[in-house]
């Protein structure tokens, strides 16, 4: 009986995603940090530096992002149509030069990926030292309700489980981006027809430039296999 | 003893499976009826105008732009509704309705708030469940009211002439009251 349980208690913690408290919470470093991303090699340093490299990307796009685009939808009776979209990011890449001069303050390796936490020195080591413990994390609040705040803008992001755990991660991060975008400002346009069959046009359109964007928090749901990312702003 | 150590394997095996495989089993799903209670008993609140909204897609973010996109134009509609019951009372009060030059400025602060109104609004609650192969995401919107009528006050405000025949009637009187109420609900907001 005990090898039973043994074995389900093994099997959960195998299944189960593990990482450090400041990849889960990495507003609470209260401080400039970005996250880098690899693949898994067999080369662990190639890995970090890899990653180290993705992190410069993100903080560029942190730093500054203008989104613009949108996409319309055809509503009918029978559901809602995908008419297409153009959505787009547009970043100053001369400031990956300025990410790369960030200092690596840890780096976390498991089978599916390899992050780094980038920082340019503004974190204090007490608060680094605390959140460097790997652990798992209950459902957040945020992934269903939304932080209200009158200092900062929130968007969440969610992308469902690719190939690599890097993919979701970075989906997860660009729809967050976006949908703090959506949060700043938003137009929505609507056109109603009423006749034997009720039907609408729907077009949002996105012009805003971000600056300053910081990843709150992330989550991995262990059941659906989807990725949550919270990203903020302040107003 | 061998049939033992392969019957005690096999059942260790089985374990590690059940313990991967639970999640597709628990996996919520609107089949089940799983519906979120705010989306079934839209919150009320004067300070506010709710929007709910669900969409499916078998893209989990498509699910959630399709149900956000149409959540917010019809607290677009609201705001319109309102606001032009509204114009309709003070062309009423006031015979604004013989004077096309200030029906026509009225319209067109109408028109701007409408379309400015939106950039307040925010996605209060969001939740996805598999529906079949699909994702269905519900949502729901807020938008606070009070900023809609400080918006067209501030439009009036623009057109002295409008300001000066607005500020006669009744309309006026509870719409800048209402302003006053958003202004406090602000501060204590912020507090």
């Amino acid at each position: 009986m005990s090898l039973v349980v043994l074995a389900m208690l093994v099997g959960k913690g195998i299944c189960f995603s593990q990482y450090p408290a400041w990849f889960f919470q990495q507003g609470e470093l209260l401080c400039h940090s970005v996250v880098g991303y690899a693949n898994p090699s067999i080369y662990r340093d190639s890995a970090i530096v890899e990653a180290a490299r993705n992190g410069a990307e993100i903080y560029a796009r942190m730093k500054k992002t203008t989104l613009m685009g949108g996409q319309a939808f055809w509503a009918t009776e029978v559901g809602t149509y995908w008419m297409g979209s153009n959505f787009r990011e547009e970043f100053d890449t001369s400031l990956i030069l300025s990410g790369r001069t960030l200092n690596i303050l840890d780096s976390y390796v498991s089978k599916n990926i390899v992050i780094v936490l980038l920082s340019d020195g503004s974190c204090s080591k007490e608060t680094i030292r605390s959140m460097r413990v790997v652990k798992k994390q209950s459902k957040p609040d945020w992934v269903e309700s939304l932080p209200a705040s009158r200092e900062y803008y929130y968007g969440v992001g969610s992308a469902p489980e690719y190939y690599f755990e890097k993919s979701s991660w970075t989906e997860a991060e660009r729809l967050a981006r976006r949908n703090l975008g959506r949060a700043v400002v938003s137009d929505v346009k609507a056109l109603q027809k009423m006749g034997e069959q009720g039907q609408e046009i729907r077009d949002e359109q996105l012009q805003v430039t971000l600056s300053n964007i910081q990843i709150a928090a992330r989550w991995k749901d262990p059941q659906s296999s989807l990725y949550y990312v919270l990203a903020r702003m302040r107003r | 003893m061998r049939q033992i150590q392969t019957l005690m394997f096999l059942s260790l095996a089985a374990m590690l499976l059940v313990g991967c495989g639970g999640g597709a089993k628990t996996m919520q799903s609107a089949e089940t009826g799983d519906i979120p209670d705010w989306y079934l008993n839209v919150p009320r609140d004067p300070n506010y105008l709710f929007a709910v909204n669900t969409a499916t897609s078998q893209d989990l973010q498509l699910a959630f732009d399709k149900a956000i996109t149409a959540a917010r134009a019809e607290i677009g509609r609201q705001v319109e509704v309102k606001i032009n019951a509204l114009q309709k009372r003070f062309e009423e009060e006031t015979g604004a309705g013989a004077d096309a030059q200030i029906l026509s400025s009225f319209t067109q602060a109408t028109k701007t708030v409408v379309s400015t109104s939106l950039s307040g609004s925010r996605v209060s609650k969001q939740k996805q469940l598999r529906d079949g192969n699909m994702w269905r995401a519900y949502v729901l919107v807020e938008y606070p009211v009070g900023a809609a009528n400080e918006a067209l006050m501030q439009q009036i405000k623009q057109n002295e002439r409008m300001y000066t025949k607005f500020r006669e009637s009744q309309v006026f009187k509870e719409l800048d009251e209402e302003t006053k109420k958003y202004d406090e609900w602000k501060k204590q907001q912020n507090q």
